[in-house]
């Protein structure tokens, strides 16, 4: 009868199980990408303004739909079915690898979907490389990561110098329970060396054991395998296992945000069991516990800038559970330094805009690099702040050189060091 | 075989007229437009008679015009070229009330004066204008997109849907009309081209042989509110705010002359007097409750509007210009035609031209200056400017009306107006007022202005009507 | 596709001279991206990739593809967001995809209420900048991260219709290119000066013949910029959220918005109760959702979604539920009149409002979703499509006699058909002057169910046509097939098409088969759009 509900038949659900509890599966996940665009936007409930919607930098800035997730699924499928060849295409290896690796695509993505956009893509550059396609740019620094263990192009005996003077157990000598890995940014760029000694200084400070490599750190192989370089990746993973074990070391304490990711994510994909804290978390508690205590006032109005592997993208995935991440924990430890007026910008958390320097893409597309950040700056600059604050030096590193560039008169700095303002 | 048997075998010979009192009146209107004489008048009664006119004028090549209302005031019914004057007034049947449905089914013939009374046996009304010529056909109202006083937009595009007799004497449906076996076929826009192609045609695209026009209940209890102005500016706020909170039902606004005219109608000695005691500008609000709780709902909205009147500074009265009964008497009138005979725009000096177009409500003052500075140019008395604006859809837009009047029988009068009526049109639609029905002379002076517009409407136009059979002359055809 | 011969070096060269290399490609990988799109009909077509694709950044560079296809005879199509892609078909050469990316620009009118769009603007993005305006717009289900521009001129149907219609009423003045290459302007665009403001005329509203239910893909002439009618929004001017995905928070303020969601025990009783609602000219939101739809919402997951659906959480609590958001437009105390008047439609009609336990689990996380939709794309999470078996406009009463019919035909085809409860949305418009419904549900993304999804959908449209309805099945079927049942209407439509543009390069395999008709042939080489 019409307008009565009439009863159906037995339910009926999807043939195949990865419809009905999802499992990884490379060509499934490119498959079932439904050209949505969410990719290609930050969650539409947090959108503020028409400028600050964009969550992709490379869709929004080249355009062409074959350089966003979803165009890249679309290759991604292509090639795992042979309709797209490498020499089909001289513009392949442009669109895989203009792509800071963000992940933001893939945060919107898991909103609708069960699926892990971001993977796809990586095993996608993995098998490139295997295939033998790759990046000159690329291939320099991952020649000299394998000659000296960093990322930087520099010989590995210049690794320690940002030490110089300071206290801290050497161990490759002494075991401790805690090591700081400065990262291969940290250790090198002489203008980011006060954020790695600010951290051991007050590790030491509130007596930590804690210790530190040296000249003797390796890289912690993020950025390679970002890249595609999973072999490499690897290497370095089993190097630093045996390193810490033979120190005694049961955690490791970071500063850096790759670092923070690939210890945390990518280790334990290999098997590795690392306790990883970054230095924020830790530094949270020891202000709610008392133990640093913030009493003189540090009149500043800043912005924070959520590094991504600081929060999305530092948390294997489970469907339906939070893209977790660490978010409030820097944004408390500012709030509680005397005088800091914390305002956010548009895109924040697990929407955040990309600083554009990861994926390979600062090593091979420095343009793009540079007006990734750019438009970050601009964010910024557009909530009044006076200083841009992150807990990643590769993020406060390419601000820093957009600003220096541009001539603006934001600053940047490390959430620790806005701490220290704030210490007496 | 003589055209006048054919047409006789279509529609039976007592239908067809070739008298030249008869031609003469359908040769002429209220308008300016100087029409030629058709050659007869058919009185068709229903689709099948329609079809067959078309048919035949299609074989002979014979301009047909239709017209729906028994009073024409712009034109539109007149032939240019001669031909047969398709009178659908035989075609006056309500076909269908569907209260539930919200939709009445009417022939072109309906006229206003007895769809409300009709309508009103079952608590229903259909949107109206600004009291409508009782013998006007809803149907043309509805099709030549008349504005309504409610400016919500869930009462707008009244005309849902039809049959249409195509100018190739197929018949076709429009919207989901098309859908014969669907219950209500009530939605404009189904294949295209959508109903939105047949409105404002002015006949040119096909005769709808029966329409679905969308009804509202009628309130269970009013509060009529006049909101006095001295100035047009100081009203433009407090309508963009009032249509912001979605208050009240039928909003227009209107001038101490068109109200004094409608409040003397025949009487017009008291016409004088009472634009006189007028403030110059009136916005006439209704408050409405419906079925359910009706008191309640007027007094939240009541409150809303003083809370509005308190902010911006303006009264809501009900009554204005110490005229006794006034809110009575307004009311009483508001969702009905015109009551009597002589029509309230013709007592003042037997005939009046309006000029109208659409813009938006922030430019209704920089219009009303600029037409009023026209007429003071052209000797017009600016106070006997007759002058109407309807707010549409929240306010998002504005329709403004403005009448000139003149004695029909005094030449040097007309002459005034009609000189005045051409400049004012032209003065109008260089300031970017939209003529969304251009009539008459407005024609040349959209489409020269619309080259792509009028290039597509001729291949619309010729793919529909490969003869030009219907209605030639009009609009860009 | 064929190899890259003169013909395509003289189009690429040409493309390159209006627009510059770096917004034309033809590379393989580049356009390997505009290959498929989210439908079922991508499934069956199998991908073909466009020949060229450029991004023009204005009505003039737009004017100059066209009439550069018109020189060498190439065929084109544009997009929106990418959801629905015109894609090429039936191994047609030298097509030329059109990417709006570049064409982004945003105003309002805040005053007036409108907003005049770009293709490449999401309703995010103008929703946004809207309720900072105090202004809102109408939002599909398919997310907010769709073009507003397509979207309003291929479907349209918003989730606040009820008060603000669908967009078929809502679009202003427009600007086209057409398939000659000239630009139209309609409604009041059409009159130097006049502006956007107003959709209708001058004369005959000729945007009636690009727009009806739904539009005609592009193959009438691509739209260039429109406006589109915004509404008073009460509600904050930055939506509040709080939480992290997919577990996102959205409420809006309870003193200005109020939901409620009334079950009733069949669906003819839920569409009595809608009457009356729309009858008392209340509330700011009204519509009723499918169980399946609920529940694709509400999962984070896939494995939520099936054990919930499993265990007939969503079958069992909001089965011929209303929804209902009663909006406080004029006051606070509007919010408690209409609350009463609800109540009392709600006694009287035999409802009864869902558990605190169920408006919990989907009020919070979900209802804001009506006025700026950001979930709509979880509707393509259980199977990686959606099968739009059935959708249809019209009295409610109309959705009540043609759903049974439309869920037979779905029923015999199940499986592979998911179990979808009886899929029955129902949007009324504009104070129940009418509504939308849709038998709409997952489709698993295989070429063997998207078969028996087009299999399904020739039933529908043979059952429309014999049975006198006019569906959205009915209405993307190529004009040849569907004209001779509609006075020939394919004819008119051919001759307009073939004035406009002889060679058929406006997106020719839709809307209407030009070859076939000009064979006068019946049927079409293609079936939907």
């Amino acid at each position: 009868m019409a307008g009565e509900s009439m009863p159906q038949k037995t339910k009926v659900l999807p043939k195949d199980d990865y419809y009905r509890k999802y499992y990884w599966d490379l060509r499934k996940d490119a498959w079932n990408c439904t050209r949505c665009s969410c990719c290609k936007w930050i969650d539409s409930w947090d959108v503020k303004s028409a400028r600050f919607a964009y969550a992709c930098p490379s869709s929004a800035r080249y355009l062409f739909d074959a350089y966003s997730c979803q165009g890249r699924m679309d290759i991604a499928l292509a090639l795992l079915d042979g309709k797209l060849q490498y020499s089909d295409s001289e513009s392949l290896l442009d669109i895989i690898y203009k792509c800071d690796t963000c992940g933001n695509c893939d945060a919107s993505c898991k909103r609708v979907q069960d699926l892990q956009p971001l993977k796809v893509m990586l095993e996608i550059r993995a098998k490139l490389v295997e295939d033998g396609h790759f990046l000159p740019a690329h291939k320099a620094v991952i020649d000299g990561l394998k000659k000296e263990n960093n990322m930087m192009q520099r010989p590995r005996s210049q690794r320690g110098n940002w030490t110089m003077g300071l206290k801290a157990k050497d161990l490759t000598k002494e075991k401790a329970k805690v090591a700081y890995h400065a990262g291969c940014l940290l250790s090198y760029d002489e203008g980011l060396w006060k954020v790695a000694r600010v951290a051991v200084t007050l590790l030491n400070s509130v007596g930590v054991d804690v210790g530190i490599m040296g000249q003797a750190e390796m890289c912690c192989g993020g950025r390679a395998y970002d890249m595609g370089y999973r072999a490499d990746f690897t290497r370095l993973a089993h190097l630093n296992e045996e390193a810490f074990k033979k120190a005694g070391v049961d955690t490791v304490v970071v500063s850096c945000a790759g670092c923070y990711r690939a210890f945390k994510l990518l280790y334990p994909e290999l098997g590795k069991k690392l306790k990883i804290v970054h230095i924020l978390e830790y530094v949270d508690f020891l202000i709610k516990e008392g133990k640093i205590e913030l009493t003189k006032k540090a009149p500043l109005k800043l912005t924070y800038h959520d590094p991504c592997r600081l929060g999305r993208l530092s948390r294997p995935y489970v469907p339906g559970e939070s893209i977790g991440g660490i978010y409030e924990p820097p944004r408390e430890i500012l709030r509680a330094v005397p005088g800091v007026e914390l305002v956010e910008m548009e895109r924040i958390k697990e929407s955040a805009w990309c600083c554009g320097a990861g994926g390979g893409v600062r090593e091979a597309y420095p343009d793009f690099s540079f007006w990734t950040a750019a438009q970050r700056i601009e964010e910024a600059k557009a909530t009044g702040a006076e200083a841009i604050v992150t807990a990643c030096p590769w993020c406060m590193k390419n601000f820093a050189d957009v600003i220096k560039k541009q001539g603006e008169k934001l600053r940047v700095y490390d959430v620790l060091q806005v701490v220290q303002k704030g210490v007496r | 075989m003589a055209v006048k048997q054919e047409l006789s075998i279509i529609v039976g010979s007592k239908y067809v007229s070739d008298d030249l009192p008869t031609l003469q009146k359908y040769s002429q209107d209220y308008s300016f437009v100087q029409g030629s004489r058709p050659s007869y008048v058919i009185f068709p009664k229903n689709t099948e008679e329609v079809q067959g006119l078309v048919k035949y004028a299609n074989e002979h090549l014979i301009p047909l015009i239709p017209r729906s209302s028994h009073v024409s005031f712009y034109g539109a019914g007149i032939p240019t070229q001669g031909g047969i004057i398709v009178d659908l007034t035989r075609m006056n049947r309500i076909l269908e009330i569907n209260a539930h449905n919200k939709m009445v089914t009417v022939e072109p013939g309906v006229t206003w004066s007895q769809i409300q009374a009709e309508l009103e046996k079952h608590e229903l009304m259909v949107s109206n204008p600004l009291l409508p010529h009782p013998l006007k056909s809803v149907f043309t109202s509805a099709l030549e997109r008349e504005p309504i006083l409610t400016p919500k937009p869930e009462y707008a595009e009244t005309l849902l849907t039809g049959e249409i007799v195509l100018p190739n004497g197929e018949i076709f449906w429009l919207g989901t009309a098309l859908g014969k076996g669907m219950v209500g076929r009530k939605f404009r826009d189904g294949m295209i081209p959508s109903t939105r192609v047949f409105t404002g045609a002015q006949g040119t695209l096909g005769i709808i042989t029966w329409a679905k026009i969308k009804v509202e209940y009628l309130p269970a209890m009013n509060k009529l509110f006049f909101i006095p102005f001295d100035r047009i500016e100081n009203m433009i706020e407090p309508i963009y705010r009032i249509q912001q909170r979605m208050l009240g039902r039928e909003c227009f606004v209107i001038n101490n002359f068109n109200l004094a005219a409608i409040l003397a109608g025949k009487r017009s000695k008291e016409f004088r007097m009472l634009r006189d005691a007028l403030p110059p500008w009136i916005v006439i609000l209704c408050l409405i409750g419906l079925h359910r709780l009706p008191q309640e709902r007027i007094e939240y909205e009541e409150e809303s509007l003083m809370e509005l009147a308190s902010q911006l500074h303006f009264q809501a009265l009900h009554t204005v210009g110490g005229i006794p009964g006034i809110g009575k008497t307004v009311l009483e009138m508001l969702r009905k035609p015109w009551p009597e005979e002589l029509y309230w725009k013709f007592a003042y000096k037997g005939l009046c031209h309006e000029v109208f177009f659409h813009t938006t409500l922030n430019r209704a003052p920089e219009f009303t200056e600029a037409i009023t500075g026209v007429a003071a140019r052209h000797g017009y008395p600016v106070q006997d400017i007759a002058v109407y604006i309807q707010p549409l859809e929240h306010a998002r837009a504005c329709y403004c009306q403005y009448g000139f009047h003149c004695d029909p029988n005094n030449a040097g009068d007309v002459d005034v107006v009609r000189k005045l009526y051409v400049e004012v049109s032209e003065l109008a639609i260089s300031m970017g007022g939209l003529f969304s029905t251009p009539y008459g002379s407005w024609a040349d002076m959209v489409y020269r202005r619309a080259g792509t517009y009028t290039s597509l409407a001729k291949v619309v136009k010729s793919a529909l009507d490969p003869n030009n059979i219907m209605n030639p002359g009009k609009l860009c055809f | 596709m064929g190899g890259k011969d003169e013909k395509h070096q003289k189009i690429y060269e040409g493309l390159v001279s209006i627009l510059g290399p770096e917004s034309v490609s033809d590379d393989p990988a580049v356009l390997q991206a505009y290959s498929r799109d989210y439908s079922w009909r991508t499934v069956l077509l199998g991908g073909q990739r466009p020949e060229f694709v450029v991004m023009p950044g204005s009505t003039q560079h737009i004017q100059q593809i066209i009439k550069l296809a018109n020189r060498y005879k190439f065929p084109y199509s544009i997009f929106g967001s990418g959801l629905h892609m015109p894609l090429p078909r039936g191994g047609k050469r030298y097509w030329c995809m059109i990417s709006p990316q570049r064409m982004s620009s945003l105003e309002i009118d805040e005053k007036n209420m409108y907003a005049i769009v770009e293709p490449y603007v999401t309703y995010a993005q103008l929703s946004a900048e809207a309720m900072k305006r105090g202004l809102i717009v109408g939002t599909p289900i398919c997310g907010s991260q769709v073009s507003v521009l397509a979207n309003h001129l291929f479907m349209g149907f918003h989730s606040t219709s009820y008060r603000t219609g669908f967009a078929t009423s809502n679009i202003l003045g427009s600007e086209w290119v057409l398939p000659n290459g000239e630009i139209l302007r309609t409604g009041s665009l059409a009159i130097p000066g006049a502006g956007y403001f107003w959709g209708e005329g001058p004369g005959p509203s000729l945007i009636g013949m690009f727009k009806a239910l739904i539009g005609s893909f592009g193959s009438l002439g691509i739209a260039t910029r429109i406006a589109v009618k915004l509404f008073p929004w009460i509600g904050p001017s930055v939506l509040p959220t709080e939480g992290v995905v997919p577990a996102k928070k959205c409420e809006l303020p309870s003193e200005k918005f109020k939901w409620f969601y009334i079950k009733y025990p069949t669906l003819a009783k839920a569409v009595n109760a809608m009457y009356e609602i729309g009858k008392a000219e209340i509330g700011g939101v009204l519509l009723k959702w499918p169980t399946i739809w609920y529940a694709a919402y509400a999962a984070k997951s896939r494995e939520e979604y099936t054990r919930d659906w499993v265990r007939e959480y969503w079958q069992e609590n909001l089965k011929n539920a209303v929804e209902v958001c009663l909006c406080g437009f004029a006051s606070k105390k509007q919010l408690e009149y209409e609350e009463k008047v609800l109540l009392e439609i709600i006694s009287e009609t035999g409802g009864k409002l869902v558990s605190d336990e169920v408006y919990q689990k989907w009020e919070p996380y979900f209802a804001t979703n009506r006025f700026r939709d950001t979930h709509g794309a979880r509707l393509l999470r259980i199977g990686g499509a959606i099968a739009e078996v059935r959708i249809l406009m019209d009295s409610l009463d109309e959705h009540l006699r043609s759903l049974p019919p439309a869920w037979e035909v779905v029923d015999r085809h199940s499986p592979p058909f998911i179990d979808n409860d009886h899929c029955d949305i129902i949007w009324p418009y504009h104070f129940l002057t009418g509504a939308h419904s849709e038998v709409n549900f997952f489709l698993e993304k295989t070429p063997e169910v998207c078969q028996e999804q087009g299999k399904a959908v020739m039933e529908i449209v043979e059952q429309d046509l014999k049975d006198g309805s006019l569906s959205w099945a009915v209405l993307g079927a190529p004009l040849n097939i569907t004209g001779p049942t509609f006075s020939n209407m394919h004819l008119v439509i051919g001759k307009i098409k073939k004035t406009l543009d002889p060679d058929n390069l406006a997106n020719p395999t839709r809307l209407i088969d030009m070859d076939a008709l000009e064979k006068k042939e019946t049927g079409a080489a293609f079936h939907f759009h």
